[in-house]
């Protein structure tokens, strides 16, 4: 009678960590899969922002007082002018020259033009960062970066890449703009 | 004695089985119901609906002047089967958005949203806007023949002044259309963020594609 009592006691221990286990298992699975009803995306922003702006020329943008930057770089002929730069050319001409001479006036206007080309367009939520195969070391050099660094950190979830090329100073260099969440 | 120890040992070690195989059982259910709950396959319906939608508007279209024989208060000019695809950009290989189109679309969508709806063959209502970041506070923009914020009407010092976000223009009109999603009590919605040249300028366009259905 005795050992039939503990078994009987044992059996109520297990029915009781059951009923706390599926309350404990209902709260976690509750509490995971909270309802989310919004789900946006922008695999093609980067590629439609390189599409963009080695589509729009200083030009397009002249008297536009939404480009103030790409304005004064057309008004003082700070880039090629021969060719009407687009505003990829434009970027890619200001940074490369700057960084060969060392200007920070050129490649802060290389800065701000592609602040007001893609920082401004893209939508909040992106990070967005414009960079350009290095002319004084190898790997990339960072443009204009809206979290103030190209560098990717641990918690990005996607980036999407669009790669545009450019011939200038005797050099084919990479433009390239990566968004990312 | 052993063997009486021995059958008490089986009989917990089938309780506890029984209790874990129960207790899996549950959670699995559990687990489908709540993934059903949320939604989450019509999330990823609508996700890929909105993709597709977003390719399709960011192309010219089929025919690609399919605009030239249409007129937007005219449903037997626009519903036809001569026209398979309705894009807003001027060509394939650019990524500016033609102003005819962009009208066109606008009042189509004004005339008969059910039509246009049919017309981009999908199954969730739709709304695209089409953004530009400037700020109404700056003198330049202000006074701007093209953004002209106190010129449309919109207060100074009002949230819409406030905000860098504003709608495009086609004309007068604000560039949207399809059907407020948040007007319209969705349950669902799914956002296709691109990016175009629209007026000379780099523009957002927001391509949302919602339903009220609960799961």
């Amino acid at each position: 009678m005795t050992r039939s009592a503990k078994g009987i006691t044992f059996t109520v221990d297990a029915l009781i960590a059951l009923a706390l286990l599926l309350v404990s298992v209902t709260f976690i699975l509750g509490f995971l899969a909270a309802p989310s009803t919004y789900k946006p995306f922008g695999a093609e922003l980067a590629a439609d922002s390189i599409d963009a702006i080695r589509t729009l020329r200083l030009s397009d943008v002249a008297g536009n007082p939404k480009y103030n930057y790409s304005n004064l770089v057309l008004s003082q002929n700070l880039t090629n002018a021969t060719f009407n730069s687009s505003l990829a050319e434009t970027i890619a001409e200001l940074h490369v020259a700057g960084s060969a001479a060392g200007n920070q006036t050129l490649t802060g206007l290389a800065a701000n033009v592609s602040r007001e080309a893609v920082g401004l367009a893209v939508p909040s939520g992106f990070g967005v960062n414009v960079q350009i195969t290095s002319s004084t070391q190898s790997g990339m050099d960072c443009i204009y970066s809206r979290a103030g660094s190209c560098t990717l950190g641990n918690s990005t979830l996607s980036a999407s890449v669009g790669r545009h090329f450019i011939y200038y100073n005797n050099a084919t260099r990479e433009l390239r703009i990566v968004i990312y969440q | 004695m052993k063997v009486a120890k021995g059958q008490l040992w089986s009989y917990d070690i089938i309780v506890a089985v029984t209790v874990f195989i129960f207790t899996l059982a549950v959670a699995s259910i559990l687990s489908m119901n709540i993934a059903a709950g949320t939604g989450s396959d019509v999330l990823e319906d609508l996700s890929n609906s909105a993709w597709d939608f977003s390719g399709t508007l960011m192309s010219p279209g089929n025919p690609s002047d399919w605009n030239a024989s249409v007129n937007a208060s005219d449903l037997g000019t626009w519903n036809t089967s001569a026209i398979t695809l309705l894009g807003m950009l001027e060509s394939f290989d650019s990524p500016r958005i033609s102003q005819s189109k962009a009208a066109d679309l606008i009042n189509m969508s004004a005339s008969s949203y059910p039509a246009l709806k049919a017309k981009f063959r999908t199954g969730y209502d739709f709304f695209v806007e089409v953004e530009e970041h400037y700020n109404c506070s700056d003198p330049s923009i202000n006074n701007s023949a093209y953004y002209n914020c106190s010129g449309r009407g919109i207060p100074s010092g009002s949230e819409e002044w406030q905000s860098l976000e504003h709608s495009a223009r086609v004309g007068s009109q604000n560039f949207t259309f399809g059907l407020d999603p948040d007007r319209n009590h969705a349950t669902f919605k799914a956002v296709s963020n691109r990016i175009a040249v629209h007026n000379n300028s780099v523009v957002h366009v927001r391509v949302v594609l919602w339903t009220n259905q609960t799961r």
